[in-house]
Protein backbone atom coordinates (compact mmCIF):
# COMPACT_ATOMS: atom_id res chain seq x y z
CA UNK A 1 0.00 0.00 0.00
CA UNK A 2 2.83 2.30 -0.22
CA UNK A 3 3.15 2.49 -3.83
CA UNK A 4 0.88 4.23 -5.93
CA UNK A 5 1.08 3.89 -10.16
CA UNK A 6 0.19 7.10 -11.74
CA UNK A 7 -1.18 6.46 -15.26
CA UNK A 8 -1.94 9.56 -17.79
CA UNK A 9 -4.57 8.33 -20.20
CA UNK A 10 -6.11 9.85 -23.34
CA UNK A 11 -8.47 8.34 -25.72
CA UNK A 12 -6.81 5.09 -24.79
CA UNK A 13 -10.07 2.84 -24.58
CA UNK A 14 -8.27 -0.31 -26.52
CA UNK A 15 -5.39 -0.86 -24.08
CA UNK A 16 -6.12 1.05 -20.28
CA UNK A 17 -8.56 -1.64 -19.24
CA UNK A 18 -6.23 -4.26 -19.80
CA UNK A 19 -3.77 -2.28 -18.25
CA UNK A 20 -5.28 -1.73 -14.81
CA UNK A 21 -5.91 -5.06 -14.60
CA UNK A 22 -2.62 -6.43 -14.93
CA UNK A 23 -1.34 -3.42 -12.51
CA UNK A 24 -4.04 -3.92 -9.94
CA UNK A 25 -2.74 -7.81 -9.88
CA UNK A 26 0.41 -6.19 -8.04
CA UNK A 27 -0.36 -3.02 -6.86
CA UNK A 28 -3.33 -2.21 -5.04
CA UNK A 29 -3.01 2.10 -6.13
CA UNK A 30 -3.58 2.32 -9.46
CA UNK A 31 -4.71 5.98 -10.74
CA UNK A 32 -5.57 6.61 -13.94
CA UNK A 33 -5.66 10.82 -14.60
CA UNK A 34 -7.92 10.82 -17.71
CA UNK A 35 -6.83 13.80 -19.55
CA UNK A 36 -10.25 14.97 -21.45
CA UNK A 37 -11.32 11.23 -23.24
CA UNK A 38 -14.04 11.36 -25.49
CA UNK A 39 -13.94 7.91 -25.66
CA UNK A 40 -15.02 5.28 -22.59
CA UNK A 41 -11.71 5.12 -20.93
CA UNK A 42 -12.36 6.86 -17.57
CA UNK A 43 -15.50 4.28 -17.77
CA UNK A 44 -13.12 1.22 -18.50
CA UNK A 45 -10.80 2.54 -15.60
CA UNK A 46 -13.11 2.62 -13.16
CA UNK A 47 -14.75 -0.92 -13.80
CA UNK A 48 -11.06 -2.54 -13.67
CA UNK A 49 -10.60 -0.89 -10.10
CA UNK A 50 -8.95 2.22 -11.00
CA UNK A 51 -8.98 5.20 -8.72
CA UNK A 52 -9.93 7.67 -11.47
CA UNK A 53 -9.53 11.84 -11.82
CA UNK A 54 -10.96 13.35 -14.78
CA UNK A 55 -9.52 16.68 -16.57
CA UNK A 56 -12.77 18.17 -18.10
CA UNK A 57 -10.58 19.00 -21.06
CA UNK A 58 -7.57 17.73 -22.55
CA UNK A 59 -4.45 19.38 -21.12
CA UNK A 60 -1.94 17.39 -21.63
CA UNK A 61 0.03 14.08 -20.85
CA UNK A 62 2.65 16.71 -18.69
CA UNK A 63 -0.37 17.97 -16.22
CA UNK A 64 -2.04 14.79 -16.44
CA UNK A 65 1.04 13.21 -14.27
CA UNK A 66 1.24 16.28 -12.14
CA UNK A 67 -2.48 15.91 -11.01
CA UNK A 68 -1.82 12.17 -10.18
CA UNK A 69 1.41 13.19 -8.45
CA UNK A 70 -0.29 15.81 -6.15
CA UNK A 71 -3.10 13.39 -5.07
CA UNK A 72 -0.73 10.57 -4.38
CA UNK A 73 1.04 12.72 -2.06
CA UNK A 74 -1.98 14.13 -0.40
CA UNK A 75 -2.71 10.09 0.20
CA UNK A 76 0.70 9.60 1.98
CA UNK A 77 2.20 7.25 -0.55
CA UNK A 78 6.03 6.62 0.14
CA UNK A 79 6.83 5.44 -3.81
CA UNK A 80 5.67 6.95 -6.83
CA UNK A 81 5.17 5.54 -10.49
CA UNK A 82 4.52 6.26 -13.84
CA UNK A 83 3.16 4.18 -16.54
CA UNK A 84 1.98 5.05 -20.02
CA UNK A 85 -1.71 3.64 -20.90
CA UNK A 86 -0.78 2.60 -24.38
CA UNK A 87 0.72 -0.86 -23.64
CA UNK A 88 3.87 0.30 -24.70
CA UNK A 89 5.19 -1.08 -20.73
CA UNK A 90 5.84 -4.37 -19.18
CA UNK A 91 4.26 -4.70 -15.72
CA UNK A 92 7.03 -6.79 -14.58
CA UNK A 93 9.47 -3.90 -15.57
CA UNK A 94 7.75 -2.08 -13.05
CA UNK A 95 7.84 -4.32 -10.51
CA UNK A 96 11.97 -4.97 -10.82
CA UNK A 97 11.66 -0.85 -10.48
CA UNK A 98 9.68 -0.76 -7.29
CA UNK A 99 11.45 -4.01 -5.73
CA UNK A 100 14.47 -1.96 -6.62
CA UNK A 101 14.03 1.94 -4.94
CA UNK A 102 12.22 -0.36 -2.13
CA UNK A 103 14.79 -2.47 -1.14
CA UNK A 104 17.83 -0.52 -1.47
CA UNK A 105 20.03 -3.03 0.56
CA UNK A 106 19.29 -5.85 -1.18
CA UNK A 107 19.53 -4.50 -4.52
CA UNK A 108 22.83 -2.56 -3.81
CA UNK A 109 21.09 0.60 -4.85
CA UNK A 110 19.99 3.68 -2.66
CA UNK A 111 18.16 5.98 -5.00
CA UNK A 112 15.38 8.62 -5.35
CA UNK A 113 14.48 7.96 -8.80
CA UNK A 114 14.61 4.48 -10.73
CA UNK A 115 14.31 5.69 -14.83
CA UNK A 116 13.48 2.80 -17.51
CA UNK A 117 16.05 2.39 -19.74
CA UNK A 118 14.84 1.16 -23.51
CA UNK A 119 18.47 1.25 -24.69
CA UNK A 120 20.17 -1.07 -21.77
CA UNK A 121 17.59 -3.79 -22.78
CA UNK A 122 18.52 -6.29 -25.69
CA UNK A 123 15.43 -5.56 -27.17
CA UNK A 124 16.64 -2.48 -28.12
CA UNK A 125 18.20 -3.79 -31.10
CA UNK A 126 14.42 -3.83 -32.58
CA UNK A 127 13.95 -0.40 -32.55
CA UNK A 128 13.58 0.82 -35.89
CA UNK A 129 16.81 2.88 -36.68
CA UNK A 130 15.13 6.47 -37.50
CA UNK A 131 13.21 6.40 -34.67
CA UNK A 132 16.32 5.04 -32.66
CA UNK A 133 18.12 7.77 -33.90
CA UNK A 134 15.33 10.74 -33.00
CA UNK A 135 15.72 9.20 -29.56
CA UNK A 136 19.48 9.29 -29.15
CA UNK A 137 20.18 12.82 -30.61
CA UNK A 138 16.82 13.62 -27.74
CA UNK A 139 19.48 11.33 -25.30
CA UNK A 140 22.52 13.47 -26.22
CA UNK A 141 20.78 17.03 -25.83
CA UNK A 142 19.12 16.12 -22.68
CA UNK A 143 22.79 14.81 -20.98
CA UNK A 144 24.07 18.05 -22.55
CA UNK A 145 21.46 20.51 -21.29
CA UNK A 146 21.39 18.81 -17.68
CA UNK A 147 24.14 17.34 -16.84
CA UNK A 148 22.87 13.91 -16.37
CA UNK A 149 24.27 10.60 -17.61
CA UNK A 150 21.76 8.57 -19.28
CA UNK A 151 20.90 5.87 -21.98
CA UNK A 152 17.21 6.96 -22.71
CA UNK A 153 14.74 9.81 -22.66
CA UNK A 154 10.99 10.54 -22.76
CA UNK A 155 10.51 7.21 -21.38
CA UNK A 156 7.19 6.74 -19.55
CA UNK A 157 8.36 4.42 -16.83
CA UNK A 158 9.62 5.86 -13.95
CA UNK A 159 9.84 5.09 -9.82
CA UNK A 160 9.95 8.11 -7.49
CA UNK A 161 10.51 8.47 -4.08
CA UNK A 162 7.04 10.46 -3.20
CA UNK A 163 9.29 13.01 -1.02
CA UNK A 164 11.75 13.90 -3.85
CA UNK A 165 8.49 14.80 -6.04
CA UNK A 166 6.96 17.58 -3.13
CA UNK A 167 8.21 20.63 -5.05
CA UNK A 168 7.98 19.51 -8.36
CA UNK A 169 5.44 22.08 -10.23
CA UNK A 170 5.14 20.59 -13.70
CA UNK A 171 4.82 24.11 -15.97
CA UNK A 172 5.55 21.85 -19.62
CA UNK A 173 1.88 20.46 -20.19
CA UNK A 174 2.62 18.85 -23.12
CA UNK A 175 5.11 16.42 -24.16
CA UNK A 176 8.05 18.32 -23.37
CA UNK A 177 7.33 17.68 -19.74
CA UNK A 178 9.58 14.74 -19.96
CA UNK A 179 13.08 16.73 -20.29
CA UNK A 180 11.34 19.10 -17.48
CA UNK A 181 11.76 15.86 -15.38
CA UNK A 182 14.97 15.03 -16.10
CA UNK A 183 15.82 18.87 -15.62
CA UNK A 184 14.57 18.81 -11.74
CA UNK A 185 16.34 15.35 -11.27
CA UNK A 186 19.00 17.11 -12.23
CA UNK A 187 18.80 20.81 -9.93
CA UNK A 188 17.81 18.66 -6.90
CA UNK A 189 20.31 16.53 -7.33
CA UNK A 190 18.50 13.69 -7.09
CA UNK A 191 20.11 9.67 -7.23
CA UNK A 192 18.98 7.92 -9.99
CA UNK A 193 19.66 4.96 -11.46
CA UNK A 194 18.32 3.42 -14.96
CA UNK A 195 16.56 0.12 -15.27
CA UNK A 196 16.31 -1.73 -18.34
CA UNK A 197 12.86 -2.40 -19.77
CA UNK A 198 11.19 -3.38 -22.66
CA UNK A 199 9.09 -0.88 -24.91
CA UNK A 200 6.28 -2.42 -27.04
CA UNK A 201 5.82 0.02 -30.01
CA UNK A 202 2.60 -0.30 -32.32
CA UNK A 203 3.54 -1.08 -35.40
CA UNK A 204 2.27 2.00 -37.61
CA UNK A 205 3.48 2.96 -41.04
CA UNK A 206 3.22 6.96 -39.80
CA UNK A 207 4.74 6.38 -36.58
CA UNK A 208 8.28 7.69 -37.81
CA UNK A 209 6.44 11.10 -39.05
CA UNK A 210 4.29 11.20 -35.84
CA UNK A 211 8.22 10.97 -34.19
CA UNK A 212 9.80 13.86 -35.91
CA UNK A 213 6.56 16.46 -35.58
CA UNK A 214 6.68 15.14 -31.45
CA UNK A 215 10.67 15.33 -31.43
CA UNK A 216 10.50 18.97 -33.59
CA UNK A 217 7.28 19.72 -31.14
CA UNK A 218 8.95 18.69 -27.94
CA UNK A 219 12.59 20.38 -29.08
CA UNK A 220 10.57 23.45 -29.25
CA UNK A 221 8.82 23.57 -26.59
CA UNK A 222 11.79 22.68 -23.95
CA UNK A 223 13.58 25.90 -26.08
CA UNK A 224 10.89 27.89 -25.68
CA UNK A 225 10.56 27.38 -21.96
CA UNK A 226 14.61 28.08 -21.23
CA UNK A 227 13.72 31.23 -22.71
CA UNK A 228 10.61 32.13 -21.54
CA UNK A 229 9.23 31.58 -17.94
CA UNK A 230 5.90 32.21 -17.22
CA UNK B 1 -9.20 50.39 -40.90
CA UNK B 2 -12.84 49.49 -41.74
CA UNK B 3 -11.92 45.93 -40.23
CA UNK B 4 -10.55 47.52 -37.07
CA UNK B 5 -13.86 49.53 -36.71
CA UNK B 6 -16.44 46.49 -37.22
CA UNK B 7 -14.62 44.73 -34.10
CA UNK B 8 -14.42 47.68 -32.29
CA UNK B 9 -17.83 48.49 -33.23
CA UNK B 10 -18.70 44.71 -32.02
CA UNK B 11 -17.07 45.08 -28.99
CA UNK B 12 -14.00 42.66 -29.52
CA UNK B 13 -11.17 45.00 -29.30
CA UNK B 14 -10.71 48.01 -26.65
CA UNK B 15 -11.25 51.84 -27.37
CA UNK B 16 -7.43 51.99 -26.24
CA UNK B 17 -6.80 49.26 -29.02
CA UNK B 18 -9.15 50.98 -32.02
CA UNK B 19 -7.08 54.22 -31.52
CA UNK B 20 -4.06 52.62 -31.39
CA UNK B 21 -4.24 50.60 -34.35
CA UNK B 22 -5.99 53.94 -36.44
CA UNK B 23 -3.20 55.61 -35.27
CA UNK B 24 -0.20 53.64 -37.10
CA UNK B 25 -2.43 52.85 -40.42
CA UNK B 26 -2.74 56.65 -40.26
CA UNK B 27 0.99 57.04 -39.86
CA UNK B 28 2.09 54.17 -42.65
CA UNK B 29 -0.47 56.43 -44.66
CA UNK B 30 1.58 59.67 -44.04
CA UNK B 31 4.73 57.99 -44.16
CA UNK B 32 4.44 56.57 -47.21
CA UNK B 33 2.51 59.33 -48.71
CA UNK B 34 5.19 61.69 -47.56
CA UNK B 35 8.75 60.25 -48.27
CA UNK B 36 10.51 63.80 -46.76
CA UNK B 37 8.55 62.19 -43.52
CA UNK B 38 10.48 59.05 -43.47
CA UNK B 39 13.29 60.25 -44.69
CA UNK B 40 13.59 62.46 -41.58
CA UNK B 41 12.68 59.64 -39.50
CA UNK B 42 15.07 57.58 -40.90
CA UNK B 43 17.98 59.92 -40.16
CA UNK B 44 16.86 60.70 -36.73
CA UNK B 45 17.44 57.01 -35.85
CA UNK B 46 19.60 56.55 -38.21
CA UNK B 47 18.97 54.05 -40.77
CA UNK B 48 19.65 54.90 -44.20
CA UNK B 49 16.78 54.94 -46.57
CA UNK B 50 13.13 56.31 -44.91
CA UNK B 51 11.43 52.70 -46.20
CA UNK B 52 14.20 50.30 -44.59
CA UNK B 53 13.61 51.93 -40.80
CA UNK B 54 9.96 51.72 -41.16
CA UNK B 55 10.14 47.73 -41.92
CA UNK B 56 12.58 47.70 -39.39
CA UNK B 57 10.39 49.42 -36.83
CA UNK B 58 7.20 47.54 -38.31
CA UNK B 59 9.61 44.02 -37.66
CA UNK B 60 10.68 45.40 -34.39
CA UNK B 61 6.69 45.69 -33.21
CA UNK B 62 5.99 42.71 -35.13
CA UNK B 63 8.39 41.06 -32.69
CA UNK B 64 7.12 42.52 -29.72
CA UNK B 65 3.84 41.66 -30.48
CA UNK B 66 4.60 37.58 -30.95
CA UNK B 67 6.35 37.55 -27.61
CA UNK B 68 3.67 39.11 -25.65
CA UNK B 69 1.09 37.03 -27.09
CA UNK B 70 2.92 34.12 -26.53
CA UNK B 71 3.42 35.29 -22.75
CA UNK B 72 -0.26 36.09 -22.57
CA UNK B 73 -1.17 32.66 -23.89
CA UNK B 74 1.00 30.63 -21.95
CA UNK B 75 0.10 32.40 -18.50
CA UNK B 76 -3.85 31.62 -19.52
CA UNK B 77 -2.92 27.85 -20.35
CA UNK B 78 -1.20 27.72 -16.95
CA UNK B 79 -4.39 29.11 -15.53
CA UNK B 80 -6.65 26.71 -17.08
CA UNK B 81 -4.28 23.91 -16.40
CA UNK B 82 -4.48 24.49 -12.76
CA UNK B 83 -8.15 25.81 -12.82
CA UNK B 84 -8.36 21.55 -14.40
CA UNK B 85 -6.07 19.73 -11.93
CA UNK B 86 -7.98 21.71 -8.85
CA UNK B 87 -11.47 20.55 -10.41
CA UNK B 88 -10.54 17.17 -11.12
CA UNK B 89 -8.79 17.19 -7.13
CA UNK B 90 -11.64 18.02 -5.76
CA UNK B 91 -14.81 15.85 -7.97
CA UNK B 92 -12.19 13.23 -6.40
CA UNK B 93 -13.14 14.21 -2.53
CA UNK B 94 -16.76 14.42 -2.90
Amino acid sequence: MNTAVIVPCYNEEKTVGNIVQELRKNFSTVIVIDDGSTDSSAELATKTGAIVLKHKINVGQGAALQTGIFYALSQGFKYIATFDADGQHQVSDLIAMVQMIQRPVATGTDKDVILGSRFLSPSSNSIPFTRKFLLKMGVLFTNLTTGLKLTDTHNGLRVFNAQSLKKLRVSEFRMSHASELLEYIAIYHLRYSEYPVKITYASSPIGIYKDMIRVTDILFQFLASKVIRT
Amino acid sequence: MYNVYCNYRERKISRMLFFGFNILFIGIILITSFEYLSITIAKLIGIGRGLDALLSLGLLILLYLVLYLYLKLKTIEKQLVELVQKDALDDNKR
